[in-house]
């Protein structure tokens, strides 16, 4: 092979994040959602399994407090957030640990800002193919004159359809945004000027304010806002003595 | 009231619950989660006799819906119903129909507040938080008693709703979830308190006016929260412009 750009990953580390891609989001779309697929957990998955679990927390963490206002439900026009988790912490997690770069805070904000485009591109092809793949299943009709038995095998083989979709459709969208997106981290990495350092730092630190945001929005204008507030003093007294 | 007999064992039920784990893999515009239904029935009902010789899956075709966490429940009813109408107990096919629409409404409407707004976000900012205070240890037992609480309520669902059938419209329009539900409403409400405390203290440790812009991106995002902008929209256009303020800065 001859002198090219020196990609900060192998085959091997990608077919592996692809493969957790498709899992968290079978239990994300056809499971029973057992959180592991929110940004939080997959980021920190991710840095766990590339051995850099500072940079999957810190990107996780943030992705995680930015997506906290939107929820899971049908018809929300929402970012994927396995996409976001997997790609993000994952272009990320690869830089730190091929390029050997240390800047735990920095290479999380690139983390977020390739987890947070990544999952708004993945947002509206995921919803498409998925409709694609609902409009299929809305097409299932019993022949006349079907036994029980029969029927129940034609409604499993939809399922097993639907599965494999699902997981294949996961893990190609991470098999092809995972390399651009850690290539993109890379050079600006490799770019990363003093300024453009010290900017991306601030954002990360900053966007947690968003998710601050989220939390009073969804619980002001109930009845439990009292305590939201009374616990929110009362933690910040604490943290301030401490 | 004499009891029925079941062919429906306690292993049929949970090869029910095991299939109901992927309810949503099957879920359609045109029937929701009537193919899921029909497959998580499946196991169970092959046993029931049908009293007309016609497929009684068929008839859970039509359409049906409600929150992934309390279907189990109407399932478990589903199947206790068919039970005693397949032992010549008075009930119509349109009866079990009724029971799916009249029960499944509000038990989608429970389920939604209970989980979707109590629970995950509760667990979702104690997640944060762990992660905050890079804690394995706290993101470990938040997925563990997450975990432990939604398919322990939906393994209970399955086995309560076949001991119940009818009787399951009474035990949800007591007190008693209204209570759960503000208890865990409550709660989310003094973690997410602590959450944006844990927020508000790390802000300063880059400087003041770090803290200044923190408060004011907060306010931001709640004003545009409330018109229904994307908060991750809004974070993406904020990187290029903070990169550009740092460059000129110097």
């Amino acid at each position: 092979m001859g002198s090219g750009v020196t990609v900060p990953f192998n085959s091997g580390e990608i077919i592996l994040l692809a493969a957790l891609g498709g899992l968290l989001a079978l239990d994300d779309r056809a499971g029973w959602q057992s959180l592991l697929a929110q940004p939080v957990f997959s980021a920190a998955l991710v840095g766990w399994i590339l051995g850099e679990a500072q940079v999957g927390l810190a990107t996780g963490a943030v992705l995680e407090l930015v997506w906290l206002s939107i929820l899971p439900m049908r018809g929300t026009q929402r970012p994927d957030p396995v996409i976001g988790g997997v790609v993000g912490a994952g272009a990320a997690c690869l830089v730190a640990k091929h390029a050997g770069d240390e800047r735990v805070l920095f290479l999380a904000a690139i983390g977020i800002v390739v987890g947070l485009v990544t999952a708004e591109i993945s947002g509206p092809i995921g919803r498409r193919a998925h409709r694609a793949r609902e409009s299929r299943l809305g097409r299932f009709a019993a022949a006349a004159g079907t036994d029980d038995t029969a029927l129940a095998g034609k409604v499993f083989r939809y399922m097993l359809f639907s599965v494999a979709f699902t997981f294949g459709l996961e893990a190609l969208q991470v098999l092809v945004l995972l390399p651009i997106g850690a290539l993109a981290a890379k050079q600006f990495t490799a770019w990363g000027q003093a300024g453009a350092v010290i900017g991306a730092e601030r954002w990360a630190e900053l966007l947690p304010a968003i998710g601050a945001g989220a939390i009073a929005h969804r619980y002001w204008q109930s009845q439990v806002s009292r305590y939201l507030v009374v616990s929110a003093l009362i933690v910040l007294l604490l943290l301030w003595l401490k | 009231m004499a009891q029925v007999e079941t062919p429906i064992g306690r292993w049929d039920l949970f090869r029910v619950f095991c299939r109901l784990l992927l309810l949503q893999g099957l879920l359609h515009p045109k029937g929701m989660q009537s193919l899921g239904l029909v497959n998580a029935l499946a196991p169970a009902i092959r046993k029931v006799r049908s009293p007309n010789g016609k497929s009684l899956l068929e008839s859970h075709l039509a359409y049906f819906n409600c929150n992934p966490n309390f279907t189990p429940l109407i399932v478990g009813g589903v199947l206790k119903l068919e039970t005693e109408r397949a032992a010549g107990r008075p009930v119509a096919e349109g009866d079990i129909a009724y029971f799916k629409k009249s029960i499944s409404n509000p038990l989608a409407a429970m389920g939604d507040l209970l989980f979707l707004g109590g629970l995950k976000p509760l667990a979702l900012t104690v997640a944060v938080v762990s992660a905050i205070y890079h804690s394995y240890i706290g993101l470990l037992l938040v997925v563990i008693f997450y975990n432990l609480a939604v398919v322990s309520c939906r393994l209970w669902g399955v086995y309560f709703g076949y001991a119940k059938g009818w009787e399951l419209v009474d035990v949800f329009t007591g007190p008693v979830f209204q209570r759960v539900l503000s208890d865990v409403q409550t709660v989310g409400a003094c973690a997410g308190g602590a959450l944006i405390a844990v927020v508000l203290n790390g802000l300063p440790q880059s400087g003041a006016w770090v803290l200044a812009l923190g408060v004011i991106l907060m306010g931001t995002a709640i004003y545009m929260l409330r018109r229904d902008f994307s908060s991750s929209r809004f974070a993406v256009l904020l990187f290029p412009l903070s990169v550009v303020v740092a460059l000129v800065l110097g």
